[in-house]
């Protein structure tokens, strides 16, 4: 799912994970998150129980750079499983 | 814009959202005020410059609005049409505009929440105006734009892969 600004010219494309639980979903955007430079990647938020099950979702914001000049841009998200 | 989650706002409605946050900021004292959808997209941004992400702001605000709807239907309310959340300085309130996005603003002790819950109610009538407008459009010419912004724009995000 996208959503276009084209006033602030820019893209937002949002990625959701899902699977079964303790699948590895917030595993992989915390790998994501350690493998993007810093300055294209904002904070990784992550609303969960102590005990590692994701409660309410993951959130990764990462910047792809710009496509036709607008400046494109990645919402990961994980659900819990 | 069109279904499926998938939209685009055009700049002359962006201009429009914008000169109603500014109204709005002037009028309560406010010190900024946003516009996100009920997905978590930041769609517009007017005041102080934020100290924080503003995606990751967005993206919980909506997170936040969904829990507190399903708190609502919980007690029996369809929808609580605003939030407001105090903090010892700064403080924020949410109001919901046309049922597709939320109207977030941001004030400290230079103003009051009456004030602010005052003047938001006609932003929010300014708001729901401007988007039942841009949903009424939805599947017009601003569909041929996207197609024409899309056209050719697959290479340049296979280049963004490629390295
Ligand atoms: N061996 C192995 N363990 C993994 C791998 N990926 C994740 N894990 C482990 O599996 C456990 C659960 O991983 P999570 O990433 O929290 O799983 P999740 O899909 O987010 O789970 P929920 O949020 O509960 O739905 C953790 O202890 C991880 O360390 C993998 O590729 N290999
Ligand atoms: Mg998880």
């Amino acid at each position: 799912m996208s959503m276009i600004n084209y006033a602030s010219r820019e893209i937002n494309c949002k990625v959701v994970y899902y699977g079964s639980g303790l699948g590895g979903k917030t595993t992989n955007l915390e790998h994501v998150f350690t493998k993007v430079a810093p300055d294209q990647r904002g904070k990784m938020v992550s609303l969960a129980t102590e005990t590692e099950r994701t409660l309410f979702f993951d959130f990764l914001p990462v910047d792809l750079g710009t496509v036709r000049g607008f400046k494109t841009r990645f919402h990961l998200y994980t659900v819990p499983g | 814009m069109s279904g499926a989650g998938t939209w685009s706002i055009a700049e002359e409605d962006h201009r429009k959202i914008t000169e109603h946050l500014g109204a709005l900021l002037k009028e309560s004292q406010a010190h900024g005020a946003l516009v996100v959808d009920r997905a978590g997209q930041l769609l517009a941004n007017v005041g102080d410059e934020l100290k924080f992400d503003p995606t990751t702001f967005a993206s919980l605000t909506a997170a936040d609005f969904s829990a507190n709807d399903q708190l609502a239907k919980m007690i029996g309310e369809p929808e609580f049409g605003s939030l407001f959340h105090q903090g010892e300085k700064e403080s924020m309130y949410l109001a919901d505009v046309a049922r597709r996005v939320i109207l977030v603003v941001l004030f400290d002790q230079r103003t009051t929440v009456g004030l602010v819950r005052l003047k938001v109610k006609q932003t929010v009538n300014d708001l729901t105006k401007v988007f039942d407008d841009m949903f009424g459009r939805a599947g017009q010419p601003g569909q041929q734009k996207q197609a024409k912004l899309l056209e050719g724009a697959e290479d340049e995000i296979d280049k963004l892969f490629g390295d």
